[in-house]
């Protein structure tokens, strides 16, 4: 199990879950896993690519510009919509499996690519292993997968970022809504949340986010 | 974005308070402030969903430019522009594309090159709306 260091911290609008945190800047980084991600795209035919970040046109045109199709699917604006908060004994919580069957549905091996950025640190526990599981599904052999994790060390206030494609190997991160981190993943807990893969490529970077390469 | 609007454009207008379930054809580019469902037909001309429209409907027009929320696939012979304040839902066939900060999409994007003579689409057909002039760079 991934810890959750952080408790039930959740998404506060206002930024009040980080009192007196100053706006955050974008960033421009490097990234090596984008770079072999863009890579393994190269090549004359189309493929399906997949993004369950933020809509972002940076993203699309780079996508669009290697000759790709491409699948948007905002995951955590779909998890947002209070038509997946039921009532339950405990209080109103977030239920996955509603949240499943009218979201992140994909053929079988329909995928060449799937770009899933940090999400699996963000989004409610219940849905992160049938979403990786579903998306292990959807690949095409030979497809790759770019994830991000944060490591210990960046801490519950690590700022949330939007990623935006700047080209093959850097990424713009642009600060968005405070949204504090709900779990930490270690290697085994990343390599067991994907164990539906062939293989993994980790890459360790100095900014405390573990980038992901997964192979089906 | 004033009250009443810029968006409009000067082509037909449906209100707020306009509900169509059918089929829409016009020969003149339209704006839509209500609810729509069924299908949209603008061959040659353009589509404004409003801040407050709500459409749902498969929609071939020239350009669609969306600031509600629509919900349908979309072939638009030129380009599709979601604003910020805007949601679509659905597939899209287009030669261009621009999707503000903080606009919702979901589906599918096919760019489709268009025949020789037509102006050039953006690169990849996608454009970049705002864009932070010089950024810190982070090394790993």
């Amino acid at each position: 199990m991934p810890l959750s260091l952080f408790g039930k911290a959740r998404l506060n609008g206002n930024g009040a879950a980080f009192p007196g945190r100053g706006p955050t800047p974008a960033l421009l980084r490097h990234s090596n896993g984008l770079r072999e991600f863009a890579a393994a795209l190269q090549g004359d035919e189309p493929r399906t690519i997949l993004d369950l970040g933020q809509t972002s046109s940076a993203n699309l045109s780079f996508l669009s510009n290697l000759g790709h199709r491409t699948r948007h699917e905002d995951l955590l604006y779909g998890c947002a919509d209070p038509k997946f908060v039921v009532k339950t004994e405990a209080g109103r919580q977030f239920d996955a499996d509603l949240f499943l069957a009218h979201n992140v549905s994909y053929g079988a091996a329909t995928l060449d690519g799937a770009l899933l950025w940090d999400l699996a640190d963000y989004l409610e526990e219940p849905l992160v292993r049938p979403l990786v599981h579903r998306l292990a599904q959807a690949m095409r052999p030979g497809g790759i997968l770019l994830a991000y994790f944060h490591t210990r060390d960046a801490g519950p206030s690590a700022p949330f970022y939007r990623y935006h494609i700047k080209d093959a190997e850097h990424l713009e991160l642009r600060p968005a809504e405070t949204r504090p981190l709900l779990r930490i993943y270690n290697n085994r807990n990343i390599e067991q949340l994907f164990s539906g893969f062939k293989s993994l490529k980790f890459f360790l970077a100095r900014d405390n986010l573990r980038e992901v390469l997964a192979f089906k | 974005m004033t009250a009443t609007s810029d968006w409009r454009g000067e082509g037909a207008y449906l209100g707020k308070t306009v509900q169509i379930k059918g089929e829409i054809s016009s020969e003149e580019d339209l704006a839509i402030e209500g609810e729509v469902t069924g299908t949209i037909r603008l061959n040659g001309h353009r589509l404004t969903v409003g801040p407050m429209g709500k459409i749902k409907a498969e929609v071939t027009a020239r350009e669609v430019v969306v600031y509600g929320n629509l919900q349908g696939n979309i072939h638009a012979l030129d380009r599709v522009e979601i604003k910020k304040s805007g949601s679509v839902m659905g597939d899209m066939k287009l030669a261009r594309i621009s999707i503000e900060d903080g606009a919702y999409f979901k589906g599918n994007i096919d760019i489709q090159v268009r025949a020789a003579g037509a102006a050039a689409p953006a690169a990849g057909g996608a454009l970049e709306s705002s864009k932070p002039a010089a950024l810190p760079v982070s090394k790993v």
